[in-house]
């Protein structure tokens, strides 16, 4: 086995770096990057705790593997602050406490930002079949949803 | 007493937060990974979406030497129609499967399934070639690739052969593929003119797996000598199951409801599930499946028939 050069954009800046075939895109991101945000939980695809945006595509990145992401572009929750200024979502996020411990928050956040971005006028019934894919243990989906609501109304609105 | 390979006795499985030292390749084209699979034999998997090989080896079922992976080779991703039958490439994602318009319009038990598998983060990932190669008994695409009669594509460096989905699945993770094919895909012919279809899924949570999945296609409902009922199930038994005996319960000139009953009962003595290392089985009890099996079928067949939602 074999260390494999590989090239990531992680929020915006250009990465090369040399991995072992067998660790995951968490690993890359987590132990090699630093990029705290990205936490592994059940690392069985099914907690979605693990969750970035990969080419615009929230995916579980425990269950990427490391060289397959090669020449990708990955958001992280760190990735969505531009100029010191928290994104639409986020904001939404603090006025509508949509967060508790905040372990699934930066999760939460992403595929938040997927669905302003992808989904003009998301309904109820849309955001929750998207937030599926997340388990939040303290179960404080409510005012995750809100959360969201909120942030593609802003948007909509032309806040920024 | 011998000391040797302890984990496979042991009643605990350690979840590996690493998965297993192999050699990965990306291929760009079918030729490439043909060779390698030659090469490799069963050393090697193939995967496209690894939602379910990175579960399998974390879980320390699998200990893969080479990983090929599919993702880049562009006629496995393709749907198309030639007329009679519809090719559907092994590494099309379920996300594909869903916004699909040959799909929708002329396989929607399909369109069902991809709609209930997983959730959004999985069904990017997920491939429908992945999803039968894996022989789950719980394999969401396998009950309506039944209903439709698929047969799975197999290539090999010396040639291409067809299987019918029924023999190609034969037990619990367990295909009749050969160590050096690969999936290529899966052909369907066309369902009868005029012949609705769909699937239903019975889970726990949004991105569980079917505790009880019914696929049906029913046509020419009116008429009992040509008419058409087609069943198939997952998670009742150690393979998906087609229901044979439904093709003739249903050619007979009795009540509707009564022939309904009379494949309920057939279904139920298909079922086999198998049970766990500590015999028991984590979704459901039998009893319960069962009860899945009456109600379901029953729904799923009024729904296609007279266009009621019961459940």
């Amino acid at each position: 086995m074999k260390p494999v050069r590989i090239t990531l954009t992680v929020n915006g800046i250009k990465r090369e770096l040399d991995v072992m075939p067998n660790e995951s895109l968490l690993h890359v991101l987590r132990d090699r990057l630093h990029i705290i945000s990205v936490k592994g939980n059940c690392f069985r695809g099914e907690c979605g705790i693990c969750t970035v945006l990969m080419n615009g595509r929230p995916v579980k990145s425990c269950q990427v593997l490391a060289p397959e992401a090669d020449g990708s572009e990955i958001v992280t929750l760190e990735g969505l602050v531009k100029n010191g200024e928290p994104s639409l979502v986020q904001k939404a996020f603090l006025e509508e406490f949509g967060y508790q411990c905040g372990f699934c928050t930066s999760a939460f956040v992403l595929l938040g930002e997927w669905i302003i971005n992808n989904i003009p006028n998301p309904t109820e019934e849309q955001i929750k079949e998207v937030l599926n894919a997340v388990v939040c243990r303290c179960t404080g989906y409510q005012q995750i949803i809100k959360a969201i609501m909120k942030a593609a109304q802003w948007k909509r609105e032309g806040k920024s | 007493m011998s000391v040797g390979n302890t984990r496979k006795e042991s009643a605990v499985v350690l979840w590996r937060e690493y998965f297993p030292r192999y050699e990965y390749f990306k291929v760009s084209s079918l030729e490439e990974a043909l060779k390698l699979k030659a090469e490799y034999g069963e050393n090697a998997y193939i995967g496209a979406g690894f939602t379910c090989l990175t579960r399998r080896m974390r879980a320390g079922k699998i200990f893969p030497k080479y990983i090929i992976d599919i993702k880049g080779v562009e006629e496995l991703k393709k749907i198309e129609s030639n007329g009679d039958e519809i090719f559907i490439g092994s590494a099309v994602t379920f996300h594909e499967l869903k916004a699909n318009s040959l799909i929708a319009e002329h396989l929607p038990a399909l369109r069902d399934a991809a709609l209930g598998y997983g959730d959004l983060e999985l069904s990017y990932r997920a491939t429908i070639g992945g999803n039968i190669g894996n022989a789950s008994p719980q394999a969401d695409s396998a009950a309506p690739l039944l209903v439709y009669r698929a047969r799975v594509v197999l290539k090999s460096l010396s040639g291409e052969r067809e299987l019918p989905l029924e023999e190609f699945i034969v037990g619990v993770n367990k295909t009749a593929i050969k160590p050096d094919e690969i999936i290529t895909g899966f052909r369907i012919p066309h369902p009868p003119a005029g012949s609705k279809s769909g699937y239903l899924k019975f889970k726990r949570s949004a991105e569980d797996r079917a505790v009880v999945g019914i696929a049906a296609l029913v046509a020419n409902i009116k008429e009992p000598s040509q008419r058409t009922v087609r069943l198939a199930y997952v998670s009742i038994a150690k393979t998906p199951v087609y229901l044979r005996e439904a093709e003739e319960i249903f050619k007979k000139d009795e009540p509707i409801n009564k022939l309904i009953n009379e494949a309920v009962e057939a279904a139920q003595s298909k079922y086999d599930m198998p049970v766990g290392k500590r015999g028991i089985d984590l979704r459901a009890t039998k009893e319960y499946r069962l009860h899945l099996i009456k109600i379901g079928t029953k729904a799923l067949l009024k729904k296609l028939i007279e266009g009621v939602e019961v459940l």
